[in-house]
């Protein structure tokens, strides 16, 4: 996976096969709104549970939220909507062969989509806080594994992890490109 | 039975206590991305929004405006829009 800037585009370039499914899987598993936790962290109350603020609690509920909703619904309808546009070199035989535009002016609903995947993802998967790399390495030791329950969950686990670490890459470049 | 005094210098410091927005630390957005949205929010300078997104990694919390309620709601608003997590109180004894 190659990321470049061009003038009114950002480009996300020579995708392998697993890498568009993950992005792929990743943007279909942005919708927050199938999943509990994912739906308690970001639409949390800010004001809490104090009866104290019962009738801004009543107003969030009733007038901003929908709209929170419906703004992350749209950003994950124009990125679905994009990825139909994803190119492919007619050479067959290159591995890397895929390839994504995305207008600067789309840049931040994809961070938006990308981020709603990586916190449902954190929220119901096990995803480690900070320093992957030991994690990482005792999961490929664990595909090794003699036993076949131990290497699938491994497996697993690590396509997780790996997805997730995608994405966030992706993420931490497209905002160097806005700052 | 309080006095009329008394009652004007309880609505006054009713009144005249701010509503805070305070932003809370996540693992998942990234540190780049919050600096960029409380530039963007807040319109804070990149050093501002540098401190505060330190502060918020350190502490767990930071208390990133104060002022009128309705600027409050309309900030925590815009950074739930942003995915961030933030919250709003008031320390006075009365909305």
């Amino acid at each position: 996976m190659i990321l470049l800037s061009e003038e009114n585009q950002l480009v996300i370039d020579k995708l392998s096969d697993v890498e568009l499914r993950f992005l792929e899987e990743m943007i279909g598993y942005s919708d927050v709104d199938k999943s509990d936790a994912g739906k308690a962290r970001l639409y949390a109350n800010p004001y809490g549970e104090s009866i104290k603020y019962e009738n801004e609690n009543s107003d969030w509920e009733e007038y901003v939220l929908p709209s929170i909703e419906n703004k992350f619904k749209e950003d994950r309808d124009v990125v679905k909507d994009s990825l139909k546009n994803v190119k492919k070199t007619t050479n067959e035989s290159e591995e890397f062969q895929y390839k994504i535009e995305i207008e600067k002016g789309e840049v931040l609903r994809w961070y938006s989509v990308l981020n709603q995947a990586r916190i449902r993802l954190y929220e119901e998967e096990n995803i480690p806080d900070g320093e992957i790399q030991e994690v990482l390495d005792d999961l490929l030791i664990d595909t090794e594994d003699n036993n076949l329950n131990t290497r699938e969950v491994a497996q697993e686990q690590l396509e997780v992890i790996l997805k997730y670490e995608m994405c966030g890459v992706i993420q931490d470049w497209m905002i160097s490109e806005l700052a | 039975m309080a006095t009329e005094t008394e009652i004007l210098e309880e609505t006054k410091t009713a009144i005249a206590e701010p509503w805070k927005v305070l932003l809370h630390n996540d693992p998942v957005n990234l540190m780049g991305y919050v600096v960029l949205m409380l530039k963007n929010i807040f319109g804070y300078s990149d050093e501002k929004a540098s401190e505060i997104m330190l502060s918020v990694h350190k502490n767990g919390k930071t208390v990133v405006w104060s002022g009128e309620k309705e600027t409050a709601e309309f900030y925590v608003e815009q950074l739930h829009s942003a995915q961030l997590m933030a919250t709003i109180e008031n320390t006075g004894a009365s909305s």
